[in-house]
């Protein structure tokens, strides 16, 4: 898909929430990382972004910090949201927070948290 | 627990890939100690990268310990490719395994294997070394994974070979198919967009 077809997606207001994250994500990204609790990479969000489901409806709350790149250019109101996933004999949960930029202009999403919350054993049997 | 990131200050962050140190200034939160990846900085990461696989080729070497029936596994699907090195079919196999795993209903067939006598029987034989190199994406993909699935890289080469080659002695006829259909075909694909 050419960039000018990303941004028209983008600019939808009728694109489902995590068509936006994803087209956003291969647009640009920024992520903090390593933080505490660790943050995962973008590397990692891309690898995992087919395991969030599809019909994800994240929760909505107002942008506290106007600080870095995008901060003041911005969308005013934060995403989260947590999926889970089933890898290797576990299933993982995954916290995601972020917003959108520019407001109006959306070209790429800041991923202010990307970590894992919760790990279980699970087995798997053939039959 | 959410942090804002509301003080933020540049500094010189040194982050360790397969034994590498890379480092740059990076913006950094004061509270959490989070560095911010953006456009700038991945790029110096892909610049530092394509330097390191020039000047430190051994570090973009995987040791792997795979078992002797693992090793008889992979002679008898070589037999399927001619003229083909053990490390290019590993490479292979290891590159399809993450593939897979980044969609959820093909990443669950691989979960599903390992109830086979023959994944069992691959923990338990006496273990071979085999050396395998990866390109610079290979190797992040690599390291992507093992941040993932909290495993070590040369882990996550082996369990993609123990996977691959359960698939190809399974007799269940969903997995059969799966190997037919799927993981096959991609071999093939794989190995020829690189010979």
């Amino acid at each position: 898909m050419v960039r000018e077809n990303i941004l028209a997606r983008l600019a939808d207001p009728k694109t489902l929430f995590l068509e936006k994250l994803w087209l956003a994500i291969w647009l640009e990204v920024d992520l903090w990382e390593d933080r505490n609790p660790p943050n995962l990479g973008d590397h990692e969000l891309k690898k995992l972004m087919r395991h969030i489901p599809a019909n994800l409806q994240p929760t909505w709350s107002a942008r506290n910090s106007q600080r870095g790149k995008h901060g003041k250019t911005g969308d005013d109101e934060v995403f989260k949201f947590e999926f889970k996933t089933k890898l290797l004999g576990f299933e993982m949960t995954y916290f995601v927070k972020g917003y959108f930029f520019d407001k109006g202009n959306c070209h790429g999403v800041c991923i202010q948290s990307f970590r894992e919350v919760s790990r279980v054993k699970i087995s798997f049997r053939v039959k | 627990m959410d942090c804002n990131h509301i003080i933020i200050t540049k500094k010189m962050v040194k982050i360790d890939y397969f034994g590498l140190t890379f480092s740059a200034k990076m913006e950094v939160c004061e509270a959490c100690k989070a560095y911010l990846w953006n456009t700038d900085s991945k790029e110096k990461l892909n610049l530092w990268l394509s330097e390191q696989k020039k000047t430190n080729r051994d570090r973009f070497v995987v040791q792997a310990s795979l078992s002797n029936t693992a090793k008889e596994c992979l002679d008898e699907v070589s037999k399927d490719y001619p003229g083909i090195q053990t490390s290019a079919l590993i490479r292979a196999m290891t590159f399809i395994f993450l593939h897979f795993m980044e969609k959820p209903e093909t990443a669950e067939m691989f979960e599903m294997v390992t109830g086979s006598e023959i994944y069992e029987s691959f923990a338990k034989q006496e273990k071979h070394i085999v050396k395998i190199q990866f390109s610079s994406s290979g190797m992040m993909d690599l390291h992507s994974w093992s941040k993932i699935l909290q495993i070590k890289i040369p882990k996550i080469v082996e369990e993609a070979v123990y996977r691959i080659t359960s698939f190809h002695v399974e007799s269940d006829p969903k997995l059969k198919a799966f190997w037919e259909t799927q993981i096959s075909p991609q071999i093939s694909l794989v190995l020829k967009s690189v010979a």
